[in-house]
Formats: structure tokens, sequence, C-alpha cells
């Protein structure tokens, strides 16, 4: 029988050992310094990722990308037989995309560069 | 009884056997497309990039998918288009890219009609939702009979082209399945044409795929303008061998 501090230790180890998800992009979606003026689209894709939805502004030459930061499915599984598993650019602060809130909104001009940070769940600009 | 057993183990080499069909030829031979210049396209009908990770949680695995879009930062088809290109010469097929030979705004015009065509008539993708499936080959067996594809079709028989290779996939994906792998595949339905003929003279589903060690992480794929994913997709499809597919070595 393993002493309980052994078992305490065990237990940690192995909740350490679990994995993150790089599809949840929300601590990407909070530290990240984008300066509207200065940030070009490869630097948002390069500190947060790709967004979710794109939108195009054709008259205004405008590109607005929404970011939710969630996975659109998220399912889980036991692989033992033991347990039970259980408006703003026409972008309104409840879109969401495959029910999930819009958490980030990066406006783009013609050129690339980033124009405008919304944050719709705060209801503020950054 | 000892003949139900003596059936059973062979009903099951049966079914591992069971190689993949490919369409066969009607009536035409595939040979010449190694002896003359064959214009190629590829178009991906989404822009768009499907994920789906296993993450491991100690008691339990959990599966997550996203989707992205990619078209702020990465106008594909004409890179992609290039990659094949690339691949067929290797195997000393004349292919010349479409954006090549006719001026690029007619092949995006048709590539335009042609993602529009295929979303209509493609079915739901149980694994990722709010994203397609690409139609079945059946679809692809018949000439398109647009007006963009026409105006493409006449320029690339005024340019001297006879054969028209086009791959057309629905989006790319990428697979984190565990222990660090990432995989960067597509599944392209490609069909030759006959452009004098005006006729489907070959179709089939392909699969292409590069897979990487990049510790699970998605976001590799995206940094430096999605440099990881173009990659995946050119070295996919640099593994396809085209000559074996149409029985022409």
């Amino acid at each position: 029988m393993l002493p309980m501090t052994k078992l305490a230790s065990i237990l940690a180890l192995s909740l350490l050992a679990a994995c993150a998800s790089s599809i949840d992009r929300s601590v990407q979606l909070r530290g990240a310094k984008l300066v509207a003026g200065v940030s070009t689209k490869s630097d948002v894709v390069n500190m947060i990722g790709l967004p979710a939805k794109i939108d195009r502004d054709e008259a205004k030459k405008l590109e607005i990308w929404q970011y939710t930061g969630k996975a659109i499915n998220s399912s889980s599984f036991v692989p033992l037989p033991i347990l039970n598993a259980g408006d703003i650019y026409g972008v309104t602060t409840r879109s969401n995309i495959e029910n999930q809130p819009v958490t980030l909104i990066c406006v783009f001009d013609e050129a690339g560069r980033l124009l405008d940070i919304i944050k719709p769940t705060q209801g503020d600009k950054k | 009884m000892n003949k139900l057993l003596l059936l059973l183990p062979i009903l099951f080499m049966t079914g591992c056997a069971t190689k993949p069909t490919i369409t066969p030829v009607s009536g035409e031979s595939l040979r010449s497309i190694k002896t003359e210049k064959v214009a190629v396209k590829y178009t991906l009908a989404t822009k768009r990039i499907n994920y789906v990770e296993t993450v491991y949680r100690v008691l339990w695995l959990e599966t997550n998918t996203s989707s992205l879009n990619f078209s702020g930062i990465w106008s594909p088809d004409q890179d992609i288009t290039g990659y094949v290109v690339s691949r067929m010469r290797q195997q000393g097929i004349r292919a010349e890219s479409v954006y090549d030979v006719v001026n690029p705004s007619l092949v995006d015009s048709a590539n335009r009609h042609l993602a529009q065509a295929i979303e209509h008539s493609a079915g739901d993708n149980p694994a990722i939702k709010g994203s397609k499936l690409i139609p079945k080959p059946t679809y692809f067996s018949s000439m398109p009979i647009d007006a963009e594809f026409s105006a493409l079709s006449e320029a690339l028989r005024s340019g001297g082209i006879r054969y028209l290779i086009e791959l057309t996939a629905m989006d790319v994906n990428s697979d984190a399945p565990g222990y660090g792998l990432v995989t960067v595949h597509a599944s392209p339905n490609v069909r030759v044409i006959n452009l004098q003929t005006n006729k489907v003279i070959w179709t089939e589903q392909l699969f292409h795929h590069e897979p990487y060690q990049l510790g699970g992480d998605f976001k590799k794929l995206e940094e430096n303008s999605i440099s990881k994913t173009k990659e995946g997709l050119r070295a996919g499809i640099n593994k396809i061998d085209f000559l074996s597919l149409w029985e022409i070595q």
C-alpha cells in the first residue's frame, strides 16, 4: 500500500501531464498586445491565430476579423468502462459563430493595417 | 461446420483486400497526357482550415473541433495549383498552371462559381459543425455547363490546351490525434476534362497529407502567414503518384 503523500504526488504529476488545447485561444486573446495603426494582419495571426469568421465591407474597403477563441464543438470520452462520461462594423456585442460568442474583432484597412480592436463581451473598445 | 469455419476467415480476408475503385477511362487513353501540354487548376472552395484535436485530460480524453478562416492572409488557389504543376513536372508530365495560360481573372471567376455550386451540393460534415463534405465523385463526372467555366475552357482551347486537370477540395484539414502529432491534409476531387470533346474522362477523390511533430499545437500551422500549412500541402501533393493513378508509367 502506497503512503498517502506518495499517492498525492502521483496524482499531482498526472494532472500536470494533462495537455492543453491549442484550439482554445482564450489566453492569447487576453494577452495579445495589439496596437491600432501599428499592428498588421501577420502580427495578429502570430499573436492570436486565424479568425473564425471574416466579413468584408467592399464599399469601405475594410476587412473585419472575428474571434471566439473557443472550440465549435467539444466532447469527452472516458477510455475505461468503469465510469459514465458524463453594433459596430455590423457585428453586435451579442454576435456569435456556431453558438460561440465573438470575443475579439479586428478591423483591417486595405493595406492590411490594424485599424480598430473591439472586445464585444467586455462591451468596450481597447 | 468445417466449411463454415473455412468460409469465415475468407470473408474477413476479402474485406481487407478490397481495393479502392478507380473510375475507368471511358474509351479514351490518358497516355497523351504525358506527351502533350495539359493545364492544371486546384480550387479550395472555402479558404478555411478545420481542426480536430484529441486532448489528454488524465481521466478522460477530450475531442475539440474548430474551423478558421485564412482568406485574409492567403489566396491559396494559384499557389496550390503551382504545387501540383511542380509535382506533375517531376513526373514528366508537361503541366502548365491555368494562371499561366489564360487571364487569371477568368480562372478566379470560374473558381468562385465552382465553389458556390459545390457548397450547395455538398452534405454537412458531421465531424465539424458548420463545415461541408465535398460532393461524391459522381457529382464531378459531368462537364460543367456554366458560363464562367465555358469562358475558361474556350480560353484554354485557344491556348492550345486539350486536357484540363482540375482538383477541387472543400477546405484544408488538420488533426492532432495525440503524441504531439499534427497532420495537414485535404481531399480533392480530381477530374480530367477533355476540352475538345467537352467530356470528363476520369474522376476520383484523392487524399494528400503530411504529418508534423508540433507538440499538438495548431497555432504553429498559422504563424508566419500559415507557412507550415502551405509546406504541409506542398509536401502532401509531392507524394501523389499521378502516373500510377492514370496507369501511364
